[in-house]
Parts: C-alpha cells; structure tokens; sequence
C-alpha cells in the first residue's frame, strides 16, 4: 500500500514534470536550462583505499513570466562507498535520478501581497550558515554524512504574505518523507544508543514504520513571522512536524528465560518553537537561532512478569522539552573571510540529555585575483565540559580551491578527525580522508 | 575713441573669456558641485540597466559577466547577476540606512551584509558592494575644490565621521559642462590610492546623461573591470515594493 503510495507521488511529479517542461515553454517565451556536472573521489589516508565516489548532473529548467516561475531541479546522482575493487559496494540511492525540486511560483495572487508556491521544494529557514536549528520541514539528506546542511525537497504549499515591514510565511506539507541515510557503515553515528538490556536476546527484530498515509498523521505545516526591529532581522516561527530521522521504540517478548526485541524505528511527532535574529554592527555580522523542541514521548511498558517478576518501561525519547541554539558572527577584509558558530545540539541529536556542543569556524584566504581560495575548516565537539579531557573530538579540513576557467571550480580538500569515542566525530576518526571534486557549472 | 574704446573693450572681453570656467569654479563651492552631481546622477526617478561586466586580470585574461539593475530615487537598488552560470541569480540589494542584503541562489537564502563587508569586492569584479551601492557624494564626505583644469572640477573628498565605505579619500574629477563624474580616485584606510574608476562615453539618453562605459582598475592588484551599458530605461514607474526582499529572491 505505502510502495503504491510512493510509486503514485513520483508518477505524479514526472507527470508535473513533463507537463511543465513540454506545455509551459508554448505559453512562455523562453525556458532556459542551467546545471551542473561534479563529480568527488574520496580516499581514506589509513590504508588509501577509495571510501567515496560521487557522480552527479543537475539541470535547472526554469520559465520566468511577470507574475509565475516555474523552476525544476533533475538531478542524476550515483553516489557511494566503494570497494576494493572500485566498484559501487552500496550506492547511498537506489534510484539514480531524482527530483530535488520542481515548484511553480505565482507572484501576487490570490492577492497583490501574497506570493505562492507550489510543488517540491526546499524551504530553509534559519539565519545560520549550513547548520540551521529552526529549519525542521525538510528531511536532512544524510547520504554524504561530510556534506553538512544538505536536505530533501518536500512537496508542500508555501504562501508567504508581506504586510508592510511584516512578511508573515505559511507551509504545509501533506506527506511526510524521512530523512535520507547514510550508508550502514555511517548509521550507527545516527542510530540513538539502545538501551542495555539485563536479559539475553532470543531474537532481534528491527522494523521501519513510516505514518499512516494520511493528513492526520502525515501532514506537517509550519509558519513563520519576520520583521525588521532596531537594526536586525527577527523571526518567530512555530513547527508541527514529525522527526524526520528514526527514534526506535522498543519491545520486548519474553520467550523462556530470554527475550525477544522488536525495534520499531519510528518518527514521533514534534513541536518547534523557533526564534531567528540576523545584523550587522561595524565590520561583523552576526546571527542567532533558537529552537525549543516539544517532543512526543516514545515509551513501552513491557510485560516481563514471566522472567523478573514486573513490567519493564523503555523510554528512547522522553518528552522533555529541549533547545537547541546557535550564535555566529563573521568577518571579511580584502582577501580574507571568517566565520565562526557556536552550535548547542546537533540536527542529528535528538532529546534533552543527548545534545553536545560545537565550536565551528572557517577561514578562507583568496588568492591570485579570486582564482585562488584557500579555506581552512574546524570543528570541535565537546559533550561535557566539566570532562573536557574525555569528552572532546574535532574536525580540521583545508581545503585549495582552484578556478582555472569560468564556472569550473576544482577542489582539493583535507579531512582530519579525531575524538574521543564517546563523541560523535570521535566515531568518525578512522575516516581520514583526502579528496578532489570537480564541478562545473552551466 | 569711442570706436578705440570699445576695440579695448571687445580686446578685454576676448582674452579674459578662456578664464570663464576658472571664474565659474570660484563661483561654485565643492559642496555647491557635488550636489549638482548628486542630483544629475540621481535625476531619473528611476531606472534599469543592463550591464556588461568584462573582468581582465594582470595577464590580460577576461571573464565577462551580465548583471540587472534598478534603481529608484537615490536610496534603493538592487541588482542580479544573469551570467556566468556559477553565479547566476546572485544579487544584492541596497536600502537607506546601510542595510544591504545579498541573496544567494545555491543557499536559496537572503543574507544580511555587515557593513565593512560592502567593501568587499562584488562577485570578483573591482567594484565593491558599496560602489555598486547608490552614491551619496554629499552627506558622508566633508569636500575641498582642488583645483580646475581642462574643464574639469578637481574635488577632494575626505570620509566624514561615521563613515563606513572602507574609503578614508576619494578625488573626483567632474565636467565643468555637465557636472558629471568623470575620473573618482579611490584611497583606502591607509590613504594609499587602491582603485580608479573612469567613465566613458557619457550620452544623454532620454534627457538623462550616462555614461555608456565604466573601467574600474584596481591599481594594487593591476586588474580591471569595463562595465558596459547595454539596455537603459528610465522613469517606467518602479514601486518601493520592487526594492525588498521579496523582488531579490525572486
């Protein structure tokens, strides 16, 4: 039933497709195609065999008229771990051509001052750079766990209605689409820890349950209210969505003297309240994102009277309401550009206990009339501060980027990694890596 | 003699005429100049330009870039690059008050500039944010007239308190036939001269006067940037609304 579901919605976006690009070029006078081509190969620096190959061409129709745009992003990507032998060992997408996005806009209507837009999309909210704690309706797109602040288009409705100095922004997305995962290699950084069972498991059983196909269920909306005050950009929003990443919920049988486990990886509901503030004094800018989570609980109270006498509660997410934040500043002189963030809470990190913090920053020096850009990346976790010795891991990639011709920009990049095991980067230190991308735009 | 007279008058009269511009420029004050080149560049109640940029490094290599813009009045502009494809539908947009956003296509967000950024080069063309901004020769710069030559007005313009263009001094040399700017030195914080931007070609299209080319060189890296006019409307009614950030993510 959910296969036919899924089969339906992509019928119905390569039908909107087709309609869009074979129809509206007749009522428009002009369809321009942009794009790109890249392509990246990773290489682990331990044992030097290839860890990464991504091949991916994008092309961007787009029909602009005075009151509609009509934009569409067909991407094909083969992307994955790969083998000894070089060849794809799991690709991270087992379709190759998607539709990242494909939306109409229609500019003033159903009145002058609301814009509409319809279609799949992304919609970022968030005034941070690539980590976003506000911006919740799109599912991440983990699939390259290096590439922060990727996510999937949704197919949604947005209708944004500016009132003077007051834009005032509605979402809402009927079908719910989960997060995009990594391959089995990076999961566990993503699985929530399982809790430790005092039994022996007879039978572990993991299933993945996705909403019930409808509205009730399903849907997510969210709307956001913005206004310039004193010199700075505010924004107050609110989010009714679920987790787009899973939350296992936990049952267990008993059989004997042991148990049996059924994991349900499931998306529990979830409330954001989320703030945004972006300025600029003197020579910095600066920018601030708060979101405060009101999760749904996972709980499941088994019956163990057999083996312990008592039932058992599990709980993988508890309903305590939690924030996330995150402050940021830059700076830029001639050659040079800087940004620095603090982040308390990770996308990936969900629940109160389970967010760490991050200090993040990049510095890059541009070179030889721009056709030269030198940025030095860093990011260092700590998930307890009073035990910073045991609790830290960090991130430290350069990066030489080369622009030999217009639109083709080579990339050189250097990723170190190391932590402490207890840390999320600190599962990451044996992918040390160096890579080449190549991207060229047209 | 009455007729020896007015040979001595018609005499003076002569000789003394070459003198007139320079009669003229002791008329005028630098703040009574710059305000006429206030209000010529900013006569149209609006406008939108098509633009040509033709970037050319120290080895003579060019890259050419195609941008939009629209202005209106002196305080709202806004600006979207059409090509090359790596930059396509970046744009920027200017309000009073200094507040400048640049919109970024491949983040599909609006960001908010710091001031200092402005001075900042644009998508790696010579001009800066600000010089891309609207010009305000009046309010921001305390002027002193140099000199005038060549029927130009030679003007020097120091960075009043308070401002923040990245400039510390800026040299003009203006049409003493039209008012327009037609050489602008720039000096950087240390008052070491940094950029020159030259106008050429300067018409009158629909009672306006433009210039129809623009070479900014950037004297320390020895590269330079044309800007070519190649589309021009005035006046065509352009609402505030145009000037926000809805019209720059679009």
């Amino acid at each position: 039933m959910k296969t036919k579901f899924k089969k339906t919605l992509y019928s119905l976006s390569f039908f909107l497709l087709s309609i869009c690009l074979f129809t509206v070029p007749t009522f428009a006078s002009g369809l321009n195609w942009n794009g790109h081509f890249q392509t990246e190969t990773r290489v682990n620096l331990d044992n030097s065999a290839l860890t990464w190959q991504e091949t991916n061409l994008t092309l961007q129709p787009e029909v602009v008229t005075n009151n509609t745009r009509f934009y569409g992003e067909l991407c094909y990507r083969r992307s994955g771990l790969l083998s000894q032998n070089n060849s794809l060992l799991a690709s991270t997408n087992s379709n190759p051509i998607e539709l990242n996005e494909i939306y109409l806009d229609l500019y003033a209507y159903p009145w002058r001052r609301m814009d509409l837009r319809i279609g799949k999309q992304l919609i970022p909210w968030g005034t941070g750079y690539l980590l976003n704690p506000t911006s919740n309706l799109n599912p991440e797109d983990l699939r390259d766990v290096f590439d922060f602040g990727r996510y999937l288009g949704s197919n949604a409705l947005k209708a944004t209605t500016y009132l003077g100095e007051v834009t005032i922004t509605g979402v809402f997305i009927p079908v719910f689409t989960p997060a995009a995962l990594p391959h089995q290699q990076f999961q566990a950084l993503f699985a929530p820890e399982m809790p430790s069972l005092p039994f022996t498991v007879n039978e572990q059983k993991i299933e993945s349950i996705l909403p019930a196909e409808n509205l009730q269920e399903s849907a997510a909306w969210g709307v956001k209210l913005e206004k310039h005050l004193l010199g700075c950009d505010f924004s107050v929003s609110y989010v009714d969505g679920r987790y787009s990443l899973p939350v296992p919920k936990i049952t267990l049988t008993p059989v004997g003297e042991k148990v049996d486990l059924l994991c349900e990886l499931i998306h529990p509901r979830r409330k954001i309240i989320g703030f945004d503030l972006a300025g600029a004094y003197g020579g910095l800018g600066f920018w601030s994102e708060l979101a405060y989570f009101f999760p749904e609980e996972v709980k499941v109270t088994s019956d163990l009277t057999a083996i312990i006498g008592q039932h058992m509660e599990i709980v993988t997410l508890k309903d305590t309401p939690y924030a996330k934040y995150l402050i940021g500043m830059d700076y830029s002189a001639d050659h040079l550009y800087f940004n620095g963030q603090y982040l308390h809470g990770f996308p990936q990190e969900q629940g109160k206990d389970k967010l760490g913090d991050y200090f993040l920053g990049r510095l890059e020096f541009t070179l030889n009339d721009g056709k030269i850009k030198i940025p030095f990346n860093a990011c260092l976790e700590v998930r307890d501060f009073n035990k910073f010795q045991e609790s830290f891991a960090y991130l430290f990639s350069p990066e030489v980027c080369f622009y030999p011709e217009m639109n083709t920009e080579i990339t050189l990049s250097l990723r170190l990694i190391d932590g402490k095991s207890g840390t999320n980067l600190g599962k990451m230190k044996d992918w040390d890596e160096i890579g080449l991308k190549i991207k060229y735009s047209f | 003699m009455m007729r020896k007279t007015c040979c001595i008058l018609l005499l003076i009269i002569c000789l003394t005429f070459p003198l007139c511009p320079v009669l003229k420029s002791q008329e005028l004050t630098a703040k009574e100049i710059l305000e006429k080149v206030n209000s010529l560049l900013n006569a149209p109640q609006d406008q939108k330009l098509t633009l040509k940029l033709v970037l050319i490094d120290k080895n003579g290599q060019e890259e050419t870039r195609e941008l939009i813009m629209m202005q209106k009045g002196k305080d709202l502009r806004m600006g979207k690059f059409l090509s090359p494809a790596s930059q396509r539908g970046i744009g920027f947009l200017s309000l009073p008050n200094d507040v400048f956003y640049v919109y970024m296509p491949a983040f599909k967000k609006t960001q908010r500039i710091a001031t200092r950024q402005k001075s900042g080069k644009f998508a790696g063309t010579d001009f800066s944010y600000q010089d891309l901004g609207t010009q305000q020769y009046d309010e921001k710069w305390s002027s002193r007239l140099v000199r005038a030559e060549n029927e130009q007005y030679v003007l020097e313009l120091q960075a009043a308190k308070g401002n923040d263009t990245g400039y510390s001094q800026l040299i003009l040399w203006v049409s003493t036939e039209n008012f327009y700017p037609l050489k602008i030195e720039f000096y950087d914080q240390h008052n070491k001269l940094c950029k020159v931007l030259t106008n050429h070609k300067i018409q009158k299209i629909a009672g306006y006067l433009v210039a129809q080319e623009m070479e900014m060189v950037d004297v320390i890296k020895n590269h330079k940037t044309k800007m070519f006019l190649e589309e021009v409307e005035f006046d065509t009614g352009l609402s505030d609304e145009s000037f926000t950030e809805r019209y720059l993510s679009r």
